[in-house]
């Protein structure tokens, strides 16, 4: 019982953050995240609370810093510069916030990335049903499959979650992810000084997020899972 | 067991953490449905992949573009995503030809792919930065609309609604229902709408004058039912991908198929013959071919006589037809005679049908007429034709285009003694200063050989569908004005071309061109867009001036100038790049529209598969935003109506009013009211409602049992036939298909009959430039899809021989400047041996954005300017300004280049 209710909690505050991080790179713009105020005033306080209570060392000093500094008068800037930096350009967004622009990514992955949706019976609205490899999505399913799994006693059935987070999170989400890290310390664009910091902070501190949380996975699930797929082994649905 | 029931409430209230207020304000923004989940029980990623993949639904489609190929397609959609296509193929035969399935290509099989590719617009945007220098703001469509709106009724109010112009690129006049809003949109407000045929350089103004209509084509299988087809001008295996399987077929059922192209390409390998001519050298070899049939006495006599004007009396003195002014004073101009040989003397050709009754009208001999003139010489024009036409011997043409005269007579006897006989060819010809001279020698080697009008004859380009529909909406309870401006003339005018020709072909060339041009103006036999330029502009359907002959001049002359820049676009481009605003446009598996394609008897339907990504909307949508905007606008500024002046009717704009009139007061509601309104009126098209249509994907037209579109059910034109069959006469000013023209300016330009004229070489510049439609794209459509960028070299490449190469010290692969004196481009050198030396192929399409100085092709094409006199000629029977018909062509071929190895010194990108 006490390793369930250990299991139960850590999967609480990994559900949280994920929907911390889905939240925080999410477009600006949309109506649905109209509850996230710029400057979130109150993320600092969230992301102070999660790095003490994560289940590993996980350090957003600079992000709740960074997040601190922020005043009313930058949340045009950080909206604008989002748009800049991930939505619109004229050679398309100069970063990739979806899976399906980054480079070297299969196409076939976006079918295995609606099949993962299927089988555990997340479902996107209309409106976003073109977008399921918007980051924010990713990191949403994310939140969905640890909080699912923050609900679940069986060990069988966390096992299940737990292994699906860490296939979907390496097949879905790193694979690809550090192109935008990456590519944000390259940027010829000119963006806000604000909005440069912020943003460069907020995806350095998801990206380091992202490989503590895949390793704690991976360190946790142990040999008791069966480890990556055979690629050859898959065929598609049509 | 049951999982939770996934809301965000249950979510907060299931966190374990004490700042669970706080975490309210984070809930996820793709919302989780409020149903129960049950748990997954999952082992593997194998385990995602066990259950079936099924459809949620098959939806029919095609894409609007301007291959114009209406393949029918179905498209299949999962959870709100398109992800395959597939033909549908389920088309039936014409006549005794084969079907027309399956039609498609790898382009359109792959556009599921590339509407979710990075080029998608997917919000508005406004300009941040300088133009073109790529930084944007994403806005809301009430705010782009708005600020566009003031911007539109400050400029109408000021400078009057004609300096606002709307470019429309084909996507958009490709999809007939937007193409009668869009119509509806320039009536109702007045701007400025370059027309789109001959401002591409595609107007076959030689076939319209020739056989009063520019709109000559059958559907596709007609090439099934020809016997020798001389494929010129074209390369369909690459262009024509869904219908090239008829030429093929057609060699199965005896045709032959001749390729006469100057580069060795998919078309030639295919063919029976191919022949090379020196580019530029086509008008040599018809007029060859012309002369041989001629030598041989292998015409046919019979047919020229009824359906011609090589009967007709010239006078030798004058070189006018012999007409009924000469006898009389007050006799008709437009009235012609022909030599009776029952009675020995000149008659009156027929004027209200072209059947001869108990005349018998000479083709050749000279006779004295008493005039009032005094007693002159007369002959026939065929007699003129003759004469003309001995001077192009095969020996003499065999000099010009490199063929040998042997295989010239060998294709000219093998073309006369094989019926039915056609010539297919696309747009090509009609890019080149004399392309009108190409197509006029064409008609007239086919009308000699009796191959106007039966089956599988012809000069085979492409049909129009009647526009009763499309004009009965764009013009429902509104005047029936429409400012449609002819490109090449507003071009230029607004692109200052006076002073390229100066700078490119001297000041004698240039002036004679202006001086022609102006007395046109003068005369009122063309309009004159000198007095207004326009300040804004509107770019729809990928309407690109990227595309603009001479481009580097017309973009800084004309472009550059706008105040305000819109661009209405599904993708990104050089257009959307340097505007000011940019509104998204949804793509062609996100909309609803038809499609009548002349080449197949169908209708085609593009159903909405998915809704539009992001912000999109369709162009219906769009228009009706601006216009909303500018009613709303206009109503609280108060600003009052305005007078305009079109074509000398006088028209009240009322800005208030411009929704309810595009919308006929609320009647139509959206782009499905204006398709069944269109499809309604359209003579041709069977009752069919639009939800029907997207049901079945396509529906058979009326007047379709034969390959031809000779049919009065038929959608299409049919105005040979008409003529052929009915002998009524051709919509020309001789009535008759008409090859002498005795205006002043075609006897001073030695053009009153088809004759040889060079093709334009530059000094210094050694390289004729050519070009064709790609196999890998449709214009810009798809050009820069990584996936068929795959298939090709990655990036905009031209083909160079190894002998030109060679001599520049290019290697195959390497970066090279192509430069004219108009401009340049750095593109990939392509070496290929299918290439001749002497000239530079490069398939088109690429756009600006795509090179690295952001200049493409249309940088180096020095033509731009060239205004042919005789393009300009009004006042003389069905020849004078009639856009869509009869207008100056934009010259985009006919010009030399020379390349270097490029070495950049410094990476730079200029405008």
């Amino acid at each position: 019982m006490g390793n369930e209710r250990q299991t139960n909690s850590e999967a609480k505050l990994r559900s949280i953050t994920y929907a911390l991080f889905s939240q925080l790179t999410a477009s600006p713009y949309e109506a649905a995240s109209a509850v996230l105020v710029l400057p979130p005033a109150d993320m600092p306080t969230v992301l102070d609370e999660l790095q003490q209570a994560l289940p590993y060392p996980v350090d957003f000093s600079t992000l709740i810093e960074v997040a601190q500094r922020l005043s009313s008068t930058d949340a045009e800037s950080l909206r604008q510069d989002y748009a800049s930096l991930f939505e619109v350009g004229s050679d398309g967004p100069p970063l990739p916030i979806r899976a399906e622009l980054a480079r070297g990514r299969s196409p076939e992955r976006k079918e295995e990335l609606v099949r993962f949706y299927e089988f555990f019976g997340y479902k996107l609205q209309p409106s976003w049903q073109w977008a399921p490899d918007h980051l924010s999505v990713l990191l949403e399913f994310m939140h969905f499959l640890t909080y699912q799994e923050s609900q679940l006693s069986e060990a069988d059935d966390i096992a299940s979650y737990r292994t699906a987070q860490r296939d979907f999170l390496e097949r879905h989400i790193l694979d690809w992810y550090d192109q935008i890290p990456r590519g944000m310390s390259n940027l010829t664009l000119e963006i806000s000084p604000i909005s440069s910091t912020y943003y460069q902070t907020l995806f350095e501190t998801l990206g380091k997020f992202l490989h503590l949380d895949f390793a704690w996975q991976q360190k946790n699930l142990g040999g008791s899972l069966r480890s990556s797929v055979d690629e050859s082994s898959l065929i598609t649905g049509y | 067991m049951k999982g939770p029931k996934l809301t965000r409430r249950s979510f907060l209230k299931g966190s374990a953490l004490g700042a669970t207020g706080l975490m309210l304000k984070y809930a996820s923004p793709a919302l989780l449905h409020a149903e129960t989940v049950p748990v997954a029980r999952y082992r593997g990623v194998e385990d995602v992949y066990r259950q079936k993949w099924t459809w949620d639904k098959v939806v029919r489609g095609t894409h609007g573009t301007n291959c114009a190929g209406a393949c029918a397609f179905n498209v299949y959609v999962k959870n709100g995503i398109v992800w395959r296509e597939e033909q549908q193929a389920e088309y039936e035969a014409s006549g005794d030809a084969p079907d027309y399935n399956p039609r498609g290509c790898q382009k359109g099989l792959c556009h599921s792919s590339y509407m979710y590719g990075k080029q998608r617009i997917l919000y508005p945007m406004k300009r941040v930065g300088r133009r073109g220098e790529g930084k944007w703001q994403r806005i809301s469509w009430e705010q782009a609309c708005r600020e566009i709106a003031d911007r539109f009724i400050d400029i109408s109010v000021k400078y009057g609604p004609d300096a606002i112009g709307m470019g429309s690129g084909t996507q958009m006049v490709i999809k007939f229902g937007t193409l009668a809003a869009f119509l509806r949109f320039a009536a109702i407000t007045g701007i400025s709408v370059p027309e789109y045929y001959s401002g591409v350089g595609d107007l076959p103004t030689g076939a319209y004058m020739t056989l009063g209509t520019p709109t000559v084509g059958d559907t596709i299988a007609a090439v099934f039912k020809s016997k020798y087809i001389l494929i010129w001008a074209a390369n369909p295996a690459v262009s024509r991908i869904p219908d090239a399987h008829f030429f093929w077929e057609a060699k199965y059922n005896g045709a032959k198929v001749v390729a006469i192209c100057p580069e060795f390409n998919a078309t030639a390998m295919h063919a029976t013959h191919w022949l090379n001519p020196r580019p530029g050298t086509d008008l040599a070899l018809v007029l060859a071919m012309i002369h041989t049939v001629i030598e041989d006495k292998s015409y046919d006599r019979e047919y020229i006589i009824e359906q011609t004007d090589l009967p007709f009396l010239v006078r030798t003195d004058t070189h006018r037809f012999l007409r009924e002014s000469d006898f009389l004073q007050d006799g008709q101009v437009e009235v012609f005679y022909v030599w009776d040989q029952r009675t020995g003397q000149p008659v009156k050709a027929p004027t209200t049908t072209l059947r001869l009754g108990d005349l018998q009208p000479s083709l050749e001999g000279r006779w004295k007429v008493q005039t009032r003139d005094g007693l002159v010489e007369v002959t026939t024009v065929f007699e003129l034709v003759k004469r003309k036409m001995a001077d192009y011997s095969p020996e003499w043409a065999s000099g010009v285009t490199g063929l040998h005269p042997q295989v010239i007579r060998q294709i000219a006897r093998e073309f006369a003694a094989t019926k039915p006989a056609m010539i297919y060819t696309g747009y090509q010809a009609c890019k080149w200063l004399h392309g009108d001279l190409i197509h006029r020698a064409m008609l007239l080697l086919l009308s000699l050989t009796g191959n106007i009008g039966p089956e599988g004859s012809g000069l085979q380009i492409l049909n129009s569908v009647r526009a009763d529909g499309l004009f009965a909406f764009a013009f429902a309870g509104i005047d029936p004005t429409l400012r449609m401006v002819s490109g090449t003339t507003w071009d230029y005018e607004k692109g200052n071309m006076k002073q390229l020709n100066e700078q490119v072909y001297g000041k004698d060339l240039a002036q004679v061109i202006d001086t022609h041009y102006q007395t046109s103006i003068r005369q009122g036999w063309f309009p004159s867009y000198a007095k207004q330029g326009w300040k804004m502009g509107i770019f729809a359907g990928n309407g690109s001036p990227g595309w603009v002959a001479s481009a580097k001049q017309w973009r800084e002359e004309a472009f550059d100038k706008l105040e305000t820049i819109v661009v209405m676009a599904p993708d990104m481009g050089f257009a959307a790049h340097h505007a000011d605003y940019v509104l998204p446009i949804a793509h062609h598996y996100e909309r609803v529209d038809i499609m009548f394609h002349a080449r197949l008897p169908y209708i085609q339907v593009l159903d909405a598969a998915v809704p539009p990504l992001g912000e999109a909307v369709d162009d219906w949508t769009a228009m009706y935003r601006l216009l909303a905007a500018i009613s709303k606008r206009a109503k609280q500024r108060g600003i009052k109506p305005i007078e305009d002046v079109v074509d000398g009717r006088t028209v009240k704009r009322d800005f208030t009013k411009y929704l309810d009139l595009y919308t006929m007061n609320g009647q139509i509601k959206g782009i499905r009211d204006v398709i069944q309104f269109v499809l309604d009126r359209t003579p041709g098209v069977p009752k069919v409602t639009v939800e029907e249509l997207a049901a079945r994907g396509i529906v058979r037209v009326k007047g379709s049992d034969s390959t031809m579109w000779g049919s009065p059910e038929s959608p299409y034109h049919t105005d040979i036939t008409d003529s052929v069959v009915h002998k009524r006469p051709y919509k020309t000013m001789t009535g008759r298909q008409q090859f002498y023209f005795d205006h002043d300016w075609f006897i001073q330009f030695d053009e009153t009959l088809p004759t040889y004229k060079e093709p334009l070489r530059l000094e210094r510049y050694p390289l004729r430039f050519i070009m064709g439609h790609a196999r890998h794209g449709v214009h810009t459509m798809w050009r820069d899809h990584p996936l068929l960028l795959q298939l090709q070299r990655g990036e905009p490449d031209v083909y160079v021989s190894a002998e030109d190469a060679a001599q520049r010290g290019v290697r195959d692969g390497d970066l090279v400047r192509v430069f004219s004196p108009a401009g340049e481009f750095i593109a990939q050198a392509h070496i290929s041996h299918g290439v001749q030396p002497g000239m530079v192929f490069m398939y088109h399409g690429w756009d600006p954005m795509m090179f690295p100085t952001r200049h493409n092709f249309s940088s180096v094409i020095c033509s731009g300017g060239l205004i042919k006199p005789t393009s300009v000629v009004g006042g003389y029977g069905h020849l004078g300004h009639r856009l869509l018909q009869f207008a100056p062509n934009q010259t985009y071929r006919d010009f030399t280049v020379d390349f270097e190895r490029y070495q950049p010194v410094t990476p730079q990108v200029s405008r």
